[in-house]
């Protein structure tokens, strides 16, 4: 097993001498090949200043711990800004009370008249895709539960979706196991999960 | 209040403690989830194998998402994604970590800019955004290039999010970040829409595609957009470029700064762009010059 | 927990301190790891600022999730499998297409090149920086499997079990991408060197 043009087996004895395994007489054959093999002596040397090379440790930039605990204590302070603290004044709480029941009493009442949600957008998904039995999207807008799309007469799967604005990864799945970014989408991303995702970002 | 006896008013007290309780809890749904549904995460978790410990790690980080502030539906949507894509619990939880990262890393960018003066609304869509171009493989340190353009031109949150968006966007085409973000820096300080700095993208293409060197590429696209030129000018202006160089150039490493180069050797023309958009920190770039052929390493005895 | 050896012992200690509140005992775990993390993000990502973002992250993830590490495991094994994570994802991302080469890190963020201690020349101290940043390419162009072997052995200094437990790997898969990185390095580094000889020839 060789790699070099001399064709020598010098790569497992170099294997094993970097991590210190040689047996005494691999080590013999060793300083045969590096005296007769002008190939292996220069293998050998690129093999031990690699070594040497890498086992230096480079130094930690200054103030490293500094910058990780301020970051860490910014973690910690959101959360303490939210702690209550734990003795309720009784007014506060029962004028509180009463307003927030006040507010959330209209709000159901108007519910239907008056709704807190943003207006929704309207967005058509497409994808081209003739030989395909079926094709569904999945995405942030339906918890990645699959919906199949409609097939049109000219071959392409579409769907309509009326979503609030906000940032929305999906993807299709055609044939129930083949995953597809959307061709036409502007920006992709990696999923993470060994293919890609593309992106809607919808405002009004 | 001294007409009230004690016990009385601690009883009130809790009584008013009790309903506040109560009114929040039942207004969850009407003001939209400010938290995630653990037990149903869980309850998904559990079903698609995740021992105990694994599920605990997952809810650990929505729970610190939350905890910054951080939208934590945008890791439960990972999570959602990862089990309709059958993946293993561990590449699940390794994308968490990721993503919560990414996401920490964009709050930070977003904090610099609220202190440089910028605008934040909608934060929770920047965040992402911004978090999407880290995963495009843009720095904060990139993005942070454009964030004095933005704030002495009053520009908002978005704007920035968007640049760093389309920094990732040609990042993805063989246009890094190093070299394309004082492009962008030029762009947001010269008031670019969002559309028009989605076209920059085009006009990379083009430029490519007429075989004009990436420092020629920044210098023509910095000078016409602090110029106020159109899109279209620009593309002109690089077409120009590159006729000069096949003209006068016929090699393709040629010594002279200032000579456009075709494909990707180009001579060495100092540190990049420093007219007036000052580097975040960490700057990593000095245009790509091949390296003077050394002799063979000596190994040392 | 009373047979520890003393440095697990340590951390131990210092893991509970920091669960009762004490947010200044993790600097004690800080100071003690985050060489050795910087270094595996210096030789996984080529660059020290990355590194160094690398390794911020890898403790504030490590901090965030304390509560959920199993008491009498292993802290040092547990911030790596973070870190490498981080280290895989961040070389994803950064997988640009052939035609363009990295581009060069600043001056200062260049490592010192490991010289004995002696008056450096000027032409040898230029001759082993270019050959160390040629080291670096070449690990760099290392299928990222065998780069992450290969650097935990040679730059981490791991045992071939440490590694395995690590990875999550046989012990026979470890040493086999051992070889072959190493293999693979030497022949990268001994063509590159072929052809900077030839072309100073002409």
């Amino acid at each position: 097993m060789s790699s070099s043009p001399c064709r020598h087996p010098i790569d497992g004895l170099l294997h094993r001498k970097a991590d210190g395994r040689l047996s005494p007489e691999e080590a013999i054959a060793l300083e045969q090949l590096i005296g007769s093999c002008s190939a292996c002596r220069e293998r050998a040397a690129l093999s031990d200043w690699v070594g040497n090379t890498l086992r230096g440790q480079r130094a930690l930039p200054v103030g490293f711990s500094d910058r990780v605990l301020r970051r860490v204590a910014a973690l910690r302070s959101p959360a303490r800004a939210r702690e209550r603290s734990p003795a309720l004044h009784w007014l506060p709480a029962t004028v509180g009370a009463l307003a927030v029941g006040l507010i959330v009493f209209s709000v159901y009442v108007f519910r239907g008249r008056a709704p807190l949600e943003a207006p929704h957008v309207q967005v058509e998904l497409k994808l081209a895709g003739d030989k395909a039995r079926t094709v569904a999207v999945a995405g942030d807008f339906n918890g990645w539960d699959a919906v199949v799309m409609k097939k049109g007469e000219d071959g392409v799967w579409k769907t309509r979706l009326s979503l609030p604005p906000g940032r929305y990864r999906y993807a299709f799945v055609v044939d129930s196991e083949k995953w597809v970014a959307d061709p036409q989408a502007a920006t992709v991303v990696d999923s993470g999960y060994g293919g890609a995702d593309s992106v809607l970002d919808i405002s009004l | 209040m001294g007409l009230i006896a004690r016990d009385v008013r601690l009883d009130l007290g809790r009584l008013g403690a009790g309903v506040i309780l109560l009114v929040l809890v039942a207004s969850g749904p009407v003001w939209g989830d400010a938290t995630f549904d653990a037990s149903d995460i869980r309850g998904r978790l559990e079903s698609r194998g995740f021992t105990p410990s694994q599920t605990q790690a997952a809810l650990a980080t929505l729970d610190r998402a939350e905890g910054h502030g951080l939208p934590a539906s945008a890791l439960v949507n990972r999570i959602r994604e990862g089990i309709a894509r059958g993946a293993q619990p561990s590449v699940i939880l390794g994308v968490l970590t990721v993503r919560l990262a990414d996401l920490e890393r964009a709050d930070e960018v977003t904090r610099r800019c609220a202190k440089e003066g910028i605008t934040v609304r909608d934060r929770d869509r920047s965040v992402m955004r911004l978090a999407d171009s880290f995963s495009m493989g843009v720095t904060p340190g990139d993005v942070v290039t454009v964030v004095p353009a933005a704030a002495r031109t009053g520009r908002d949150l978005e704007t920035v999010s968007r640049a760093a968006e389309v920094m990732g966007r040609l990042g993805q085409r063989g246009f890094p970040p190093a070299d394309t973000r004082d492009v962008l820096a030029a762009a947001t300080g010269a008031g670019w829409t969002r559309e028009q700095m989605d076209g920059l993208v085009a006009v990379y293409v083009e430029a490519q595609r007429l075989g004009v060197g990436r420092e020629r590429m920044r210098q023509i696209l910095v000078e016409g957009i602090r110029d106020r030129k159109e899109p279209s000018h620009l593309v002109e202006d690089l077409k120009e470029s590159a006729k000069a160089a096949s003209a006068s150039h016929p090699s393709a490493s040629s010594h002279s700064p200032n000579a456009p180069a075709s494909g990707s050797s180009t001579p060495p023309s100092g540190k990049g762009g420093k007219g007036g958009a000052s580097h975040g920190p960490g700057p990593k770039v000095v245009p790509h010059h091949p390296p003077p052929p050394p002799p063979p390493p000596r190994p040392r005895p | 927990m009373v047979n520890l050896p003393p440095v697990e012992a340590e951390d131990q200690e210092a893991i509970r301190a920091v669960l009762s509140g004490d947010e200044e005992a993790f600097r004690r775990l800080v100071d003690k790891y985050a060489r050795s993390i910087f270094n595996l993000g210096y030789r996984m990502t080529g660059n020290a600022a990355d590194a160094e973002d690398m390794a911020q992250e890898a403790f504030l993830q490590a901090y965030a999730r304390l509560r959920d590490f199993r008491a009498g495991s292993r802290f040092h094994p547990w911030l790596y499998t973070i870190a490498l994570n981080l280290c895989r994802s961040h070389l994803r991302r950064r997988s640009l297409p052939r035609w363009l080469a990295p581009t060069r890190e600043r001056e200062e963020d260049r490592p010192e090149p490991q010289l004995p201690e002696r008056s450096p020349d000027p032409e040898q101290a230029l001759l082993a920086r270019e050959a160390e940043e040629g080291l670096e390419r070449a690990i760099a162009a290392l299928p990222v499997k065998y780069r992450e072997v290969f650097i935990l052995r040679q730059s981490q200094e791991l045992s071939y079990e440490e590694i395995a437990a690590l990875l999550g790997l046989p012990l026979g898969t470890v040493e086999v991408r051992l070889f072959r990185a190493r293999r693979l390095l030497l022949k990268t580094l001994e063509a590159s060197n072929l052809r900077k000889a030839s072309r100073k020839a002409k």
